[in-house]
């Protein structure tokens, strides 16, 4: 089991103690009943080789200190990049006056129960900090070269890493750190022929070292994104309208995120202006839906231990068997409604404030395979490779996908591509009929999920459904 | 740290890139404070964020690497500085590399500075956000989601090996506010240079689109038919589809559609501007990311294509004059547009109502997913309004698609250009053949 590698080590001491100290005694002195520091120190790679040469080396680092207070019943944060004592004194007071500036409130932070662990990801047998660049250059080449002697007109080939450690300490006690680990590669081709262009992408991430690689290799990418291409090539648009819709486990992923899992967090919750406020124990979606938000999963997806409060990842179950059973917590906003931290308190980096944000988000198992499900399918449509999707907060949500296929007669007809989908969240999950036996969790380096400006790693999965939506495409 | 001083660390870590040796090498500095308040429905959140960023591009030879940190601090910039020259000792060449852009001085005057926002204080935006807060809950049944107000001020210096040796300043104000009104939406915001203090024309669009898609029904069915954009809704089509068309970059690498186009009609009867030299606008500056003067480029007129967009890179592998178009971001230097300008057509906004059957408001949604690779696009409009004998009826969320260059000859602009406070300028658009279905 995965989840022994990841038990806490709290032996080990902790980077920036003394510098926390300095700052949480300064904000105690200014009047703060709460605070806390959280420091970053990460760094990101990127290389991006498009056509035959690297359009982008890069390698940026991270590092500084964002600062949170609770004066007054109001939060204020601060940020800085100067660590010297002088430099993080001076954020404290920032985030005093900040706090002021909201007064008065009602706001608290919710206890948790881990006040002191160090948090490290376990099993990486090659951390990106250690392999050399000719190696990661050479997953790049190996990508472009498929995509190249497939017959890609344009190719570009992206390698990426996303790694570092988070420490937060609080003036409850709170002294935590916890590891930050993603690797990604991703090929997307463009192919023409006569004046037919067709696109395909596709990627594999994982919150492990290198070696990940060995097994889904830079030519196995490629070469699946040379697939999606084809199709896309001969892909004509959907028809439009309300359509039977099978998502295969990335799409599945996406409209876990998308449609649902945003709906479900604390802030929103908090505020009232989720659909979802107040419906706790109520039924809202069919049988077929059990969907679970958790730190880690061991099918794979992103991995976040404890979150930047320091409060470790609890496996949420959102909805089971159609019954809305939990919501996703800061501290913030689990004091708001008088629930427990979750630990999906979460920060682009230390120059933002935590905000409530999903981690792995998925659609559990059912008892379908996915060929039953297209057989019992008269007409509709199975897609794949999302696009990004939003959703709004009377529950209306949209995602797209990229490619897709027909569905007539239980039988899979011609591609279509580049179809936006579309329904209210709360009419949706009732027409879920179907879930297959596999789940696939995904993630990458290369993006994440934008909320409020900020922009975290996630990962997300399931396995392929079966439901009505509102698709876009050409009138028939 | 002082002005000068940051321009000095630029130029000396340039030399000391050379010391390492590489054979060019530039150093852009950045230094911003930001003051946000916000509110999570009616609880005010306040933060300060204040960040700065390093960014070393060097070359040996045509072998080209970037190293970027979180902080302007000397030391930093040494170990940025080792690590951007040891990282391009192991790349490969990039055969059309061909150096950095030359200084050149500044092609305007104005300085998008504004002393007023600068000095603002946080107090002061937390009160603008009660205001806005109150203003919108005195119409009965709307709760506000989110209102935000925020300033933000940055300074940046860059010099590179050639002589370029800039810097400039710039400050920017935000309002915004996303609110509910029953089971609809709406949401309004501005962006500005100088100080936005003028909440009531945001909080009363907001209110009006909530209300509107409270009562909305469902369409109800598939349309081919012509839609009319306004002018923040056609803004967000245009970041989106068209402007990575224009970026040469794309046209280089085999990902624009509008590769080999030059002098061809593409884009119906639009005309399409970027003017990075234009006083008051929001994305205004003296230089572009590496240093080239910001100017006035047409990039479509009357529908034929003129230019693309272009750094100093794509520009000299094409054999024109960059259009100070360089963006930088994670230590690339990439091709961004600066303020768009879609000019004013020969229609009244109630003629194209007249011929439209959907008018598009509010957000796309999904508009992040839209092809620019072959203009292929579909979106959810998130406040449409179904336009029947004359009438505008709020409908539910619709989706809209199309190919935009199929579709081209079918575009009718409106005469009255907008700000749409976002960095684009455009009038309300009209776009024929497209597909509703809702």
């Amino acid at each position: 089991m995965l989840r022994q590698n990841y038990l806490p080590v709290s032996e080990e001491l902790m980077m920036r103690e003394d510098l926390a100290k300095l700052a949480l005694d300064e904000a105690s002195r200014l009047g703060a009943s709460f605070s806390e520091v959280r420091f970053e120190d990460t760094a990101r790679e990127l290389i991006v080789y498009v056509n035959g040469r690297v359009v982008t080396l890069s390698f940026q680092r991270s590092v500084g200190a964002g600062i949170r207070v609770l004066h007054g019943g109001s939060i204020g944060f601060a940020s800085t990049s100067d660590l010297s004592s002088e430099g993080i004194l001076a954020a404290v007071r920032e985030a005093v006056k900040a706090a002021k500036a909201a007064a008065p409130g009602d706001r608290r932070l919710a206890p948790h129960p881990a006040k002191s662990a160090r948090y490290r990801i376990e099993g990486v047998k090659r951390h990106p900090a250690v392999v050399p660049l000719e190696e990661k250059l050479d997953l790049v080449k190996r990508a472009y070269s498929v995509a190249k002697e497939g017959g890609a007109a344009s190719a570009t080939a992206r390698y990426g890493a996303h790694y570092g450690v988070v420490e937060v300490y609080a003036s409850d006690g709170t002294s935590v750190s916890a590891e930050r680990l993603v690797v990604g590669v991703s090929a997307a081709v463009v192919l023409r022929e006569a004046d037919r262009v067709g696109d395909g992408a596709e990627a594999h991430g994982a919150s492990r070292g290198i070696e990940v690689f060995e097994v889904k290799t830079p030519e196995r990418i490629a070469g699946q994104a040379l697939a999606y291409a084809r199709d896309s090539l001969r892909a004509s648009r959907p028809p439009a309208g309300y359509l039977t819709v099978i998502t295969r486990p990335e799409l599945t992923g996406v409209f876990a995120h998308e449609s649902f899992g945003h709906l479900t967090e604390g802030d929103f919750v908090a505020a009232g202006t989720s659909p979802l406020t107040g419906k706790l124990g109520e039924k809202i979606a069919s049988d077929a839906v059990t969907i679970v938000e958790a730190g880690f999963d061991e099918r794979g997806g992103y991995v976040l231990l404890a979150d930047d409060e320091g409060v470790p990842t609890r496996r949420v179950v959102l909805v089971e068997r159609g019954v809305l059973k939990g919501y996703l917590h800061s501290r913030e906003s689990a004091a708001l409604l008088g629930m427990e931290p979750t630990g999906n308190g979460r920060a682009q980096s230390f120059n933002h404030e935590v905000i409530v944000r999903m981690r792995n988000t998925f659609f559990e198992a059912g008892d379908w395979s996915e060929e039953e499900m297209i057989q019992e399918t008269k007409y509709g449509l199975i897609l794949d490779k999302p696009a990004g999707g939003q959703v709004e907060e009377d529950g209306t949500f949209t995602f797209n996908a990229r490619i897709g296929y027909l569905i007539e007669k239980g039988e899979i007809r011609e591609p279509v591509r580049d179809v936006v989908l579309a329904g209210n969240i709360l009419e949706m999950l009732k027409h879920v009929d179907a879930a297959s036996k596999e789940v696939v969790l995904y993630t990458s380096p290369f993006g994440g999920c934008g909320k409020m400006g900020q922009m975290v790693h996630v990962g997300d999965g399931g396995p392929a459904l079966r439901t009505t939506l509102l698709v876009g495409g050409e009138k028939r | 740290m002082s002005k000068s001083d940051l321009l000095a660390l630029a130029e000396r870590g340039v030399e000391r890139a050379l010391e390492l040796g590489a054979d060019e090498a530039e150093v852009f500095l950045s230094v911003s404070m930001g003051r946000d308040v916000y509110s999570e429905g009616q609880r005010l959140k306040a933060v300060a964020p204040s960040s700065q960023s390093a960014q070393v591009r060097v070359a040996k030879g045509r072998r080209v690497a970037a190293a970027v940190a979180t902080s302007c601090n000397r030391d930093v910039l040494e170990e940025l500085v080792s690590r951007a020259v040891e990282l391009a000792s192991k790349v490969e060449e990039d055969p059309h590399w061909r150096g950095l852009p030359d200084p050149e001085p500044p092609l305007h005057s104005w300085v998008g500075y504004d002393e007023g926002v600068a000095t603002a204080e946080i107090g002061w935006l937390a009160e603008l956000v009660r205001g806005m807060i109150d203003e919108a809950q005195r119409t009965p049944g709307v709760k506000v989601t989110v209102a935000s107000a925020g300033i933000s001020v940055g300074r940046y210096a860059m010099a590179n090996s050639r002589g370029v040796s800039v810097e400039e300043r710039g400050t920017r104000c935000s309002l915004g506010i996303y609110l509910k009104a029953g089971e609809g939406t709406g949401g309004e915001w501005a962006s500005s240079r100088s100080l936005l203090r003028d909440y009531y024309p945001i909080v009363d669009a907001a209110v009006k689109q909530a209300l509107d898609a409270s009562r909305a029904s469902k369409l109800g069915e598939t349309l081919k038919a012509p839609v009319l954009f306004r002018a923040k809704s056609f803004a967000q089509l245009l970041a989106s589809l068209l402007v990575p068309a224009f970026s040469a970059m794309s046209v280089l690498e085999g990902f624009s559609p509008l590769a080999n186009k030059l002098g061809q009609r593409v884009l119906g009867a639009l005309t399409i501007v970027d003017d990075g030299a234009m006083s008051g606008g929001l994305a205004t500056s003296f230089f572009d990311g590496e240093g080239v003067a910001r100017r006035r480029t047409i990039l479509v007129e009357d529908g034929v294509l003129k230019s693309y967009l272009h750094n100093t890179y794509t520009a000299r592998r094409m054999g024109v004059a960059s259009t100070g178009n360089a963006s930088r971001g994670a230590g690339a230097v990439g091709v961004g547009p600066s303020n768009l300008i879609v000019m004013g057509g020969g229609y009244s906004e109630s003629e194209l109502e007249a011929e439209a059957a959907l008018v598009a408001d509010g957000s796309l949604l999904s508009v992040h997913t839209v092809n620019p690779v072959t203009g292929n696009f579909s979106v959810v409009i998130s406040n449409p309004y179904a336009v029947k004998g004359g009438e505008l009826t709020p409908v539910k969320p619709v989706t809209v698609s199309g190919n935009i260059y199929e579709v081209a000859a079918l575009i009718k602009p409106a005469r009255r250009v907008k700000d749409t406070r976002t960095g684009i300028y455009t009038p309300d658009v009209l776009i024929g053949g497209l597909t509703v279905s809702g």
